[in-house]
């Protein structure tokens, strides 16, 4: 409560723009995430229609940017399209609206805290993003030579001005990043309520904790790694530069990808144990039934954040590091599909014998782990670097990680501001919006990005602005070959028997992406609309146990209007001895089972 | 409600593994959609792990999908009754994570095998005096913004020497014997792709690469040609760079070596001949 002299007088500015209240913070980074959001999906969408309908003119943009060339998109802009979708998607989407939207607003409020443990650095690591947004934007336009060189930014390829912005901006992010991931370990460790023990932690919370604790050790490398390809790119170093026609810099290309990836692998957890915890705390209270295995899950989140740390080399299978790395990677990242296993199992037992509600967030939360089965299963061969020889580079890969963090992780988001939009705006969102928004969200999805397995194991390499200069590419070579070959007589190729097939497949997988894209109108008339004119909620609308349902909707500052002290895990739903079907957290303990039900013990 | 919600989470391992099986066994319109024709030798060892693994997968991915469908269709809500007051069952977790542990290794060592003579076990020739030697190579592939450029060793075999010819996106290659190719980059990072011979290989700038297969000449279809792509991003032009492979019998082949080699270096014999 170190504001709460001073906090009557604050002004506008001071209130709602530089505010070190945590819940601001955290609606702030909400906000912005989702406008990012909005912007990457865009981006997705335009490259998806130069997929189905290659070089022809791109609606809107496309005549305004590309007047001369009657629209089409130049090849150069096509690879900016996708470096900036994945660089949009992970660095000012999914990490900020985990950690730092949910992260924020979440953990004081879970653990019975009345805010960050340091407020001011909380603040800044919200700003620490503008100049994250605007180097971004600069770099996207760059005149002549955006950031084409996909978000892995290897050198030599990655070049020019537009990389300098490109690091420049994930430079603050990364310093956003260990902002948020110092104050969230002090915080989850120093000021937990009364009561609260570690193992009574909900899993969000540990999920976060987790993922700090992984940003902690993580980023740094990165950051190094980003400074060392800055300083090749501006002061003309060669850390990253390899001897070679081109240019003369005696540096070693492989090691950007290890230190690029020794962040990158780990940044995938980071991008998904909070969502895992969240969808574990909902999955629980609206299956009305204590989650199945608290420990082990607590487990198999460490050990996943354990392995994750030397699971890097996975995505160099074939990027001529030693291939005996490729075996002791491999085993490895084989390992780490146990406990994402097991924590698949617990979801199901936690479902299995419940008392399901089926409401929109529970909807997107058992998505969560449909969906995830499908991104674990599908890591499992390339998991195997025998395996991953076909199918490295090519649209399985598309497909795995966005059925990880888009099925995944996305769905998991929606599933907590659909779940926790009550506390944060005081207003409930509608269930019948919702659920369409879910139901056509689901279907379009899927057919977005089941396909592009098919596409993987056919060999599709990803990245490619078209299959149709292949062909062309192919038959012209026919062409002139015939006056060399001693042979050479009707040529059939390979490649363009698959030509009809994969336009067709690309042509629906676009048409179900402009579908899931234009149905989160749904979700946006609902958010909109819900806070402005949703149905009032009270403390607990869905009948939670966890701390922040004992607070107002929405929290005033500092949280608490009283001290909650805790009394047992954050599970005890059908509790047989409760009255009703869920026990908060502060409720007092129930005088004869008080032994039984201490702790959230599996 | 409930059973509709049921039935659309059911839907999902089962038009999954559905597309998977036409995919596989070329069902409309999904036909010429499984992996690509394997002209190799080793190929068979790579396929037979991805539809081994592919088949466990499919398992799981079923199952699972059955046991979540069916806990949303046996359960909803009633508020009537309470739900099972349960922490979990360590005898369950046991279970669940010995008998996956267990299949994950196993699927790890049976790769293992393969992947050490796919990419660590460089073939080797005996040499006249009985010691063994790694093989050279054939061919040396130097990739460039955008497009192939392949280094024949000619009719002496050895690389670096007066005898070498270049073709550009052509790769002539004979069938049935072992064969080493090096890879070389001139500007950024490439790959290798060679969709049939189930090779890849990213080219790292200033670092000399091999990759080592076998063409099975059975396994060719008459006069067709594979496609040689590149499969790490190098720039705007990264989807046109494509190649072809040309597998040839042995005595084409070194017909064809014979036909550069007067081309390149025989203008000379050339003349005199047609005198």
């Amino acid at each position: 409560m170190t504001e709460s002299a001073d906090h009557q007088k604050q002004s506008f500015i001071w209130k709602y723009v530089f505010s070190r209240d945590h819940k601001v913070i955290g609606t702030q980074f909400l906000f912005s995430t989702l406008i990012w959001f909005a912007l990457g999906g865009a981006l997705a969408i335009a490259l998806r229609i130069q997929l189905a309908w290659p070089w022809t003119s791109m609606p809107y943009f496309g005549k305004e940017l590309f007047a001369t060339e009657g629209g089409q998109i130049s090849p150069d802009f096509y690879n900016m399209l996708f470096t900036m979708h994945a660089s949009i998607m992970i660095f000012f989407v999914i990490i900020p609206i985990l950690a730092g939207a949910f992260g924020n607003i979440l953990i004081p409020l879970m653990i019975g805290a009345d805010d960050m443990a340091f407020p001011t650095l909380n603040m800044l690591s919200y700003w620490v993003m503008w100049p994250a947004f605007i180097f971004m934007g600069l770099s996207f336009a760059t005149p002549t030579f955006g950031p084409a060189f996909g978000w892995t930014a290897n050198p030599p390829m990655a070049a020019g001005p537009a990389l300098t912005y490109w690091l420049l901006g994930l430079i603050c992010v990364g310093i956003s990043s260990m902002m948020g991931s110092v104050n969230y370990l002090t915080t989850i460790i120093q000021m937990r309520a009364p009561g609260m023990t570690m193992f009574r932690l909900p899993m969000t919370i540990w999920g976060m904790f987790v993922t700090a604790i992984l940003q902690a050790f993580a980023l740094p490398v990165l950051t190094a790694a980003l400074c060392m390809q800055l300083a090749d790119n501006a002061f003309g170093t060669g850390f990253f530069r390899p001897e070679s026609a081109a240019s003369s810099g005696g540096g070693e290309p492989l090691m950007w990808q290890h230190l690029f990836w020794f962040y990158s692998h780990p940044a995938v957890y980071i991008m998904i144990l909070p969502a895992m915890g969240m969808v574990s705390d909902i999955l629980s209270c609206f299956a009305r039934k204590p989650l199945f295995g608290y420990k082990p899950m607590i487990f198999s989140i460490s050990g996943i954040a354990g392995l994750g740390f030397i699971v890097w080399g996975h995505h160099m299978f074939i990027s001529g590091m030693n291939p005996w790395l490729g075996t002791t990677f491999g085993l490895s990242t084989i390992l780490i599909a146990l406990p994402s296993a097991i924590k698949v199992f617990n979801w199901l037992g936690t479902l299995w014998n419940g008392n399901l509600r089926l409401t929109t967030p529970m909807l997107f939360a058992i998505s969560f782990v449909s969906m995830f089965i499908i991104g674990g299963l599908s890591g499992i061969p390339i998991a195997s670097p025998l395996i991953d020889i076909p199918l490295h580079d090519t649209y399985f890969i598309v497909a795995h990680i966005h059925y990880v963090l888009f099925a995944g992780t996305v769905m998991g988001v929606f599933a907590g501001i659909y779940f926790w939009f009550p506390k944060i705006f005081g207003r409930m969102m509608n269930e019948t919006l919702g659920k369409i928004h879910f139901f056509l969200t689901f279907v379009f999805l899927n057919g977005t990005f089941f396909l592009m397995h098919v596409l993987g194991w056919m060999g599709v390499p990803r990245r490619y602005a078209s299959f149709q200069s292949l062909k062309q590419q192919i038959e012209a070579g026919a062409s002139q070959l015939e006056l060399t070959a001693s042979n050479g007589v009707n040529k059939v190729f390979v490649m363009a028997k698959d030509y009809e097939q994969i336009m067709w497949i690309n042509e629906f997988i676009t048409y179900c992406a402009i579908g899931m894209g234009v149905v989160q109108v749904f979700f946006v008339i609902n958010f909109f609309g819900c806070i402005f004119f949703g149905k009032r909620a009270g403390r607990n609308p869905w009948e939670s146990n966890t701390l922040e349902w004992t607070t107002p909707s929405p929290p005033g500052h500092g949280n608490f209007d009283f001290q909650p002290v805790v009394h047992r895990g954050p599970y005890e739903y059908s509790h047989p001895n409760a009255e009703k079907d869920y026990l908060m957290q502060t409720d007092p303990p129930l005088e004869a089972t008080n032994q039984t039900e201490s702790g959230g013990e599996s | 409600m409930n059973r509709f919600w049921s039935i659309l989470f059911f839907l999902v391992p089962i038009l999954g593994v559905g597309i998977c099986l036409m995919s596989a066994f070329g069902i409309y319109p999904l036909e010429h959609t499984w992996l690509p024709a394997d002209i190799s030798e080793s190929g068979k060892d790579i396929d037979f792990a991805f539809n081994l693994v592919m088949w466990i997968i499919g398992i799981v991915f079923v199952g699972t999908g059955l046991i979540l469908a069916m806990s949303m269709w046996s359960y909803p809500f009633n508020a009537d009754r309470k739900a099972t007051y349960s922490h979990g069952n360590t005898k369950l977790e046991i279970i669940w994570s010995v008998i996956p542990g267990v299949v994950l290794i196993g699927i790890f060592i049976f790769q293992a095998v393969y992947w050490e003579r796919q990419k660590i076990n460089q073939p080797v020739v005996t040499l006249a005096d009985g010691t063994t030697a790694l093989q050279q190579p054939i061919v040396k592939v130097v990739a460039r913004k955008f497009g192939w450029r392949f280094w024949y060793a000619g009719l002496d075999g050895e690389l670096g020497t007066s005898d070498d010819f270049v073709l550009e996106n052509e790769l002539h290659l004979p069938t049935d014997e072992p064969l080493v190719v090096q890879l070389e980059s001139e500007d950024v990072l490439h790959s290798f792709f060679l969709r049939n011979l189930r090779i890849k290989q990213d080219l790292i700038p200033g670092k000399k690469q091999f990759a080592w297969f076998t063409i099975v000449s059975e396994k060719i279809e008459q006069d067709k040609v594979y496609d040689i792509l590149c499969a790490e991003l190098c720039g705007w032009g990264h989807a046109r760079m494509n190649g072809r492979l040309y597998p040839k019998t042995k005595s084409d082949f070194q017909e064809f070596l014979k036909l550069n080699d007067l081309k390149q270096n025989g203008f000379a014999m050339n003349e005199a001949e047609e005198k």
